[in-house]
């Protein structure tokens, strides 16, 4: 019995499983006509070779030793991006880029009588730091003389929170997990304000569209049937997109926050910095992770140590600014993935009966996990039990290095100064005892000129 | 020659967009629509609005609609689910 993907129900040309670290979509008979179309004109080829898609083949699926009756003749195999993120989790350039390599494919099918039939962020995956277009059943031949029906989603899942980050520094985050990917344009054109109307973008792709939206909302069949003997040609289609990738790429980052000069600002000094590096170098090298978890990144400094030493990284901040940061330094590496998110509320399950996108704690699954300068953030500012920051940790990955922060430490003073102090739990001690009730203590480093402690730990069940 | 190329491209732009510019403020005056969400009424009709002619007629068209429907004949106004078609049916990973 087959096991397909909760999200792939609402495309009716084909449904996705995984199996073996590859995932495969079945076909409609439509669906395999339109592909086999596009692999004759090189389209396929076309995508791939630029990077824009992921490899997709077509294989027999007997051959692939699954049952025809269950998943039809033809199967198109993709290899299986090991860690999957949504829009919600993304930065500001990894939505810009995201945008992109979707109006790039778009632009490679227009200039081959192809089209994407529609625009949701979710057709889009990040491999590392490389988005890749995933979904083939998105590409169909275009019929004739037809507007882009995908425009209106396109603006919904990126233009429209991109404008939003970039005019507004507003975090659309929150918005795109409430609309599933999407923010709608009646929301933006609420937002912006008068003064905004006149910048890139907005008069048209925002004001425009709401307006229409909202004078022709009822009357969609009208609309339709007027538009219905229009020809519009390909080159219009082709010029927008042209339009709409200009306006994205000249768009500026938001401003960074208080995070993104942490690494100048942070409160240890050379010799710790060293001793520390020092220590999860060793950890690495001993026990040679598949997959490393760094949580609370910041700029990445400990994920790129991790990469160097060859594991996969994930890379966790509750700051945009800093993934934003990493994910730009990192560019090109398949094997960092970068993520916006909180640990103390994580990325929830949304969708159709919060199966169709897993939340985080269902993805992040490691190795070997890194938590530096990151409990006392979890116990203080988040108001996490000790006990159950420890709990959360070690059930991500089986080994790990995880940072003591005492009391004394000018960070966590400034965190319990305007705070009642309801932390009897936050001690070394308690740490010690909730980590040996879970995992043995591998190694220990008291860092040098501060109230820090670096723990090894390897849980118990594996060792 | 370049130049001229250039410059009759610009004033091209500037004509499209004016045209454009009015189209949109004459539906501005037109009487609002229920506040049925369709999300791809709005999306379509900005094409064509961009791609000039296109759009002039097909706004005629529509606008047409409510001009003789202000002279009494009648104009259909069929309800639209407020459920139905609410996202297109092909977004998936």
């Amino acid at each position: 019995m087959i096991g397909f993907d909760p999200a792939s129900f609402r495309d009716p040309s084909g449904r996705l499983f995984r199996h073996d670290g590859v995932v495969y979509r079945t076909c409609s008979p439509q669906a395999l006509a339109d592909l086999r179309r596009a692999i004759d004109v090189g389209l396929l080829d076309a995508l791939t070779t630029a990077g824009l898609l992921v490899p997709s083949t077509l294989v027999e699926s007997a051959s692939a030793g699954f049952s025809r009756a269950e998943v039809g003749e033809i199967l198109i195999r993709q290899p299986a991006i090991p860690f999957v993120s949504y829009s919600y989790e993304w930065s500001f350039s990894m939505l810009r880029d995201a945008a992109l390599v979707t109006l790039r494919a778009l632009d490679l099918c227009l200039s081959k009588g192809f089209v994407l039939k529609d625009a949701t962020a979710f057709n889009v995956l990040f491999e590392g730091t490389a988005p890749r277009f995933v979904d083939v059943h998105s590409i169909e031949p275009r019929p004739e003389g037809t507007v882009w029906a995908g425009y209106a989603q396109f603006c919904r899942s990126f233009l429209f929170p991109l404008l939003l980050m970039s005019y507004k520094g507003i975090d659309p985050r929150p918005a795109l997990m409430a609309g599933l990917g999407e923010v709608s344009v009646t929301e933006v054109s609420r937002i912006l304000t008068f003064r905004d109307t006149w910048r890139g973008g907005v008069l048209v792709n925002v004001r425009m569209q709401a307006q229409l939206e909202r004078r022709f909302a009822g009357r969609a069949e009208d609309v339709s049937k007027a538009a219905g003997g229009m020809k519009y040609p390909a080159a219009a289609v082709r010029a927008q997109v042209a339009k709409l990738v200009a306006l994205i790429e000249g768009l500026a980052p938001p401003r960074g926050d208080a995070w993104t000069s942490y690494v100048e600002t942070h409160t240890y000094d050379d010799d710790g910095v060293q001793a520390k590096e020092g220590f999860v170098s060793e950890a690495l090298s001993a026990s040679k992770p598949g997959v490393v978890l760094d949580l609370g990144t910041n700029t990445g400094q400990y994920a790129r140590l991790a990469r160097s030493a060859g594991s996969r990284v994930v890379a966790v901040d509750v700051s945009s600014g800093c993934v934003d940061a990493l994910y730009r330094r990192s560019s090109g590496d398949t094997a960092l993935c970068p993520i916006v998110a909180d640990l103390t509320r994580p990325t929830p399950a949304i969708g159709w009966r919060l199966v169709e996108r897993k939340g985080l704690l269902d993805r992040l699954r490691g190795d070997f996990a890194l938590a530096l300068a990151l409990i006392h953030h979890l116990r203080i500012t988040g108001g996490i039990p000790l006990a159950q920051v420890v709990d959360l940790l070690t059930s991500l990955a089986p080994s790990g290095v995880i940072e003591w922060v005492g009391r004394e430490d000018p960070m966590v003073k400034r965190l319990l100064a305007l705070r009642p102090n309801v932390y009897d739990d936050y001690t070394q001690d308690s740490l010690h005892r909730e980590l040996t009730a879970r995992a043995r203590i591998v190694r220990r480093l008291s860092l040098p000129n501060g109230p820090r402690v670096l723990y090894e730990f390897q849980a118990a069940r594996v060792s | 020659m370049q130049h001229d190329r250039g410059r009759r491209a610009i004033e091209r732009s500037i004509l499209v967009t004016s045209l454009a510019l009015a189209i949109w403020w004459v539906l501005v005056l037109a009487p609002r629509a229920e506040a049925y969400i369709d999300p791809s009424a709005g999306g379509m009709l900005v094409q064509l609005i961009l791609a000039g002619t296109a759009g002039v007629a097909v706004l005629g068209k529509l606008f047409w609609g409510r001009v003789k429907g202000f002279f009494g004949f009648r104009v259909r106004q069929d309800p639209v689910s407020p459920l139905g078609n609410t996202k297109p049916p092909h977004d998936r990973v």
